[in-house]
């Protein structure tokens, strides 16, 4: 028998406020991060919760736009479940804080993101991470293509001086140091779209340009064939 | 031939010289080619002239409509408030007519020869028709209000429920409420024509005077009825952002426990909803005076807007399209008038049973009868229709959003709603209306474009 | 659900929907209800509502199961996914998997 749509009790997620409603229009633009306030940052992390963060997924509507587990299955918004969580966190983070609004579609994000505490922030995050990454999907790229991409990713180009992507994103795509998301089986249009928004000066959340210095110097055809790479990675050991 | 016609007739033999069919529409069939005739480019019209150009570019498509450019009348109280300018509800017909191929006739009709089938219009031409799909939208019963009429209403006492002039005029209006003044709003009688649109738009104003120093003026909703779509949602907002009470006659609306959540305001309330039951149905009103006349006795405002009560749109009751009721009667499959062969009507002019009259009924009214006019053309059964109305609106406060959600099917000759949950659930949480708002704007883009672009 | 849309649903299981009204709606009709949210076709960019132009199948399928079981919460596309059949479903996936995810060239 189906379920009743939607007949949740108040769960004290958050009391209905006019504040918040009120708040929603100002928002101060945030410091720009350094390295040393992202790792105090992400070292104060609260301890996230699965269950809660599953909650939270249902309750905040999160699974409306992105799906039962975060899977999304379109290149509308990309696929969260698998993300690192120190990623999530961050993101939701920069978008409470107006750091991050390269479209229409992260503004809806922002708006959203003023519901959150620093707690939900990181119980939503350690759901995320506690589930599969996206299944990989055919790349569907020709062996030279396929090549180009895989050298930038494994070798870089020294004439560009772009370090491998996979020392920061790992080998398999499935995330690094820090706050560098995992890319294994993302949806390969969100790719494009965010990596043209980093290029193009949209997307600048990242810390001292650490994503974007390198964006810089690649081409359209360099960023399809990265796209169609990494979403055929299924990011090595499962966690 | 009109300058118009001339012009198409151009421009189909230019095509007719190009091999196969271009995805613009322009076929290479210039002759033996069906003519469907449009009446009216409003969302019924302008919706179907795109989706039959989209089912079958065969089939020759033209709207005639009496002005250039439409202002799309969803979202247009909005305009009152400055959340938007006239320009931004102002949609051109570029899109119908260069990316599908519609033909546009700028021109008034004065007459339809359902014999001959053929329009005939105030320039003088006539325009034969295969099939003609009729899409007037409203007209409004003046002389159900004393005191009421076209003059007044476009310069003392707008509706506003057709945007233009009166647009305008209300947000003159609006600017010039005294501190603690009042405004009257007068939601129609059923059927009429965005069932939630006057109560969102009491909202609106409430929102705007509280915005602008003014939180001790008053909405007063003066309604023949008891009920309205979305009122469970509606009420409730207005009891969390505009001091609002819930009135005796609607608390049976509610359980014991939603109540509780609902007390009584201590200060009165910005908005006050007189209920039908309790004398609110307007009778009249002296435009000189500014007095209102209800069952319930006269009350004096500084800005009234009476919304009259509704008719099929003028052409339909001038074209004996319509019946007693004032509305056209129509096969509820393919909407075609029992009235007349040949002849579709849809939208707000139609008599569609459980749906309301809405842009988004005459969006998927006009879709479906897309499809079954063009399997009638092709001598083909039409299909088994399937409707919907999904809209979002606002409470007021633009970060409180709610929504009606319907899906309609034939059952036993008429159209159906189906039982599922129409509205926002009593307890739903801050970030649903947060989230409908949000909606509600993207929504009204999206919209807009499937019907237009 | 209340008690009268329960009743009213459990009187049209009855009657049947099939028999109410003759014939299947076909993915097209079926799907054309939903492009003033999702675009003609399903096309929609930069918006809060997701495209459906090229959407699997599966996805499709499993995304409006997902709404009508109510394991995916969201405004209303949870009733909207309830009043659509199994078979309804199936053929507007059917319908919107045929087409390009990118309309004729554009991003």
């Amino acid at each position: 028998m189906k379920k009743t749509f939607v007949s949740m009790a108040m769960l004290g997620v958050v009391a209905f406020s006019s504040a918040t409603l009120a708040a929603s229009h100002e928002r101060a633009k945030a410091e720009p991060w350094t390295p040393g306030k992202l790792s105090t940052t992400l070292s104060e992390m609260p301890k996230g919760d699965i269950q809660r963060g599953q909650k939270l997924h249902n309750d905040m509507f999160c699974a409306s736009c992105h799906g039962v587990v975060g899977e999304s299955y379109t290149h509308n918004w990309p696929a969260l479940n698998g993300q690192r969580a120190e990623y999530t966190y961050k993101m939701l983070l920069d978008y409470q804080d107006g750091r991050r609004h390269e479209d229409k579609r992260a503004d809806i994000m922002v708006e959203v993101a003023q519901f959150l505490t620093k707690q939900q922030m990181a119980d939503l995050a350690m759901f995320y991470a506690a589930q599969d990454l996206p299944e990989p999907q055919a790349h569907g790229l020709s062996d030279e293509e396929f090549k180009l991409a895989d050298r930038m990713v494994r070798q870089g180009d020294p004439t560009r001086l772009l370090t491998p992507c996979a020392s920061c994103h790992g080998v398999n795509g499935e995330g690094g140091i820090n706050e560098t998301p995992a890319l294994a089986g993302q949806q390969p249009d969100y790719f494009i779209r965010t990596m043209r928004a980093f290029r193009d000066g949209q997307r600048n959340n990242d810390v001292y340009k650490g994503m974007s210095q390198f964006a810089e110097y690649l081409s359209d055809e360099d960023i399809r064939v990265l796209a169609y790479y990494y979403a055929s990675l299924d990011g090595g050991t499962k966690r | 031939m009109t300058a118009i016609e001339r012009r198409d007739f151009l421009k189909l033999l230019g095509a007719s010289t190009l091999a196969g069919v271009s995805l613009n529409g322009k076929t290479a069939f210039a002759t033996a080619q069906p003519h469907v005739v449009v009446i009216g480019g409003g969302v019924g019209g302008a919706t179907f002239s795109k989706y039959l150009r989209l089912a079958d570019e065969g089939i020759k498509v033209t709207i005639i409509e009496k002005n250039r450019k439409y202002l799309r009348p969803y979202g247009s109280s909005e305009v009152i408030t400055g959340h938007i300018s006239m320009d931004d509800i102002t949609i051109t017909y570029d899109a119908l007519r260069d990316k599908y191929g519609v033909n546009f006739i700028f021109d008034e009709v004065i007459g339809i020869d359902f014999d001959k089938q053929r329009v005939r219009t105030a320039s003088g031409s006539n325009i034969n028709y295969d099939k003609l799909v009729v899409a007037p939208g409203i007209s409004f019963d003046f002389d159900a209000i004393e005191g009421l009429d076209q003059e007044i209403a476009d310069t003392k006492i707008p509706h506003a429920w057709i945007p233009g002039k009166q647009t305008e005029l209300m947000a003159r209006q609006l600017k010039a409420v005294p501190k603690g003044g009042t405004i009257v709003v007068a939601p129609p009688p059923n059927p009429y024509r965005c069932p939630p649109g006057p109560y969102e738009r009491a909202g609106l104003l409430a929102q705007w005077l509280k915005e602008h120093g003014n939180p001790t003026a008053k909405v007063l909703v003066f309604d023949s009825k008891n009920r309205f779509t979305t009122d469970v949602n509606m009420l409730q907002a207005w009891h969390r952002l505009y001091n609002f009470s819930i009135p005796e006659g609607a608390r049976k609306l509610y359980t014991e426990e939603q109540l509780a959540t609902m007390p009584d305001h201590l200060e009165p309330g910005m908005i006050e909803w007189v209920m039908g039951e309790m004398g609110g149905r307007v009778l009249g009103v002296d435009p000189d005076a500014m007095v209102v006349e209800t069952e319930a006795g006269k009350f004096k405002a500084d800005m009234i807007n009476i919304i009259p009560p509704h008719k099929a749109g003028k052409l339909a009751l001038k074209t004996g399209l319509a019946d007693e009721s004032g509305w056209c009667p129509v096969e509820r499959k393919t909407f075609e008038s029992t009235l007349a062969k040949n002849v579709h009507v849809i939208g707000d002019s139609s008599i569609a049973d459980d749906m309301p009259k809405s842009g988004y009924s005459a969006n998927s009214q006009a879709k479906v009868v897309a499809l079954q006019i063009k399997a009638l053309l092709a001598g083909e059964e039409p299909g088994t229709p399937i409707w919907q109305n999904t809209c979002y609106a606002l409470a007021g406060n633009t970060d409180y959003g709610i929504f009606v959600s319907d899906v309609f099917r034939l059952v036993d000759g008429k159209i159906r709603r189906m039982p599922y949950q129409r509205f926002l659930p009593f307890d739903a949480t801050e970030i649903q209306y947060k989230l409908s708002a949000m909606y509600q704007q993207n929504w009204m883009r999206a919209f807009t474009e499937d019907c237009f672009a | 659900m209340n008690k009268v849309s329960k009743a009213l649903l459990i009187v049209i299981g009855l009657t049947g929907l099939g028999t109410a009204q003759a014939g299947k709606v076909s993915g097209e009709m079926a799907a054309q209800t939903c492009a003033g949210c999702h675009g003609t076709h399903g096309y929609i960019e930069n918006s809060a509502f997701m495209p459906l132009a090229g959407m699997s199948e599966e996805h499709f399928i499993s995304a409006m199961k997902a709404f009508a079981d109510g394991s995916r919460p969201g405004t209303l596309m949870g009733p909207i996914a309830m009043a659509f059949s199994d078979e309804e479903i199936r053929a507007m996936a059917e319908y919107f998997a045929q087409f390009p995810k990118e309309r004729g060239g554009q991003q």
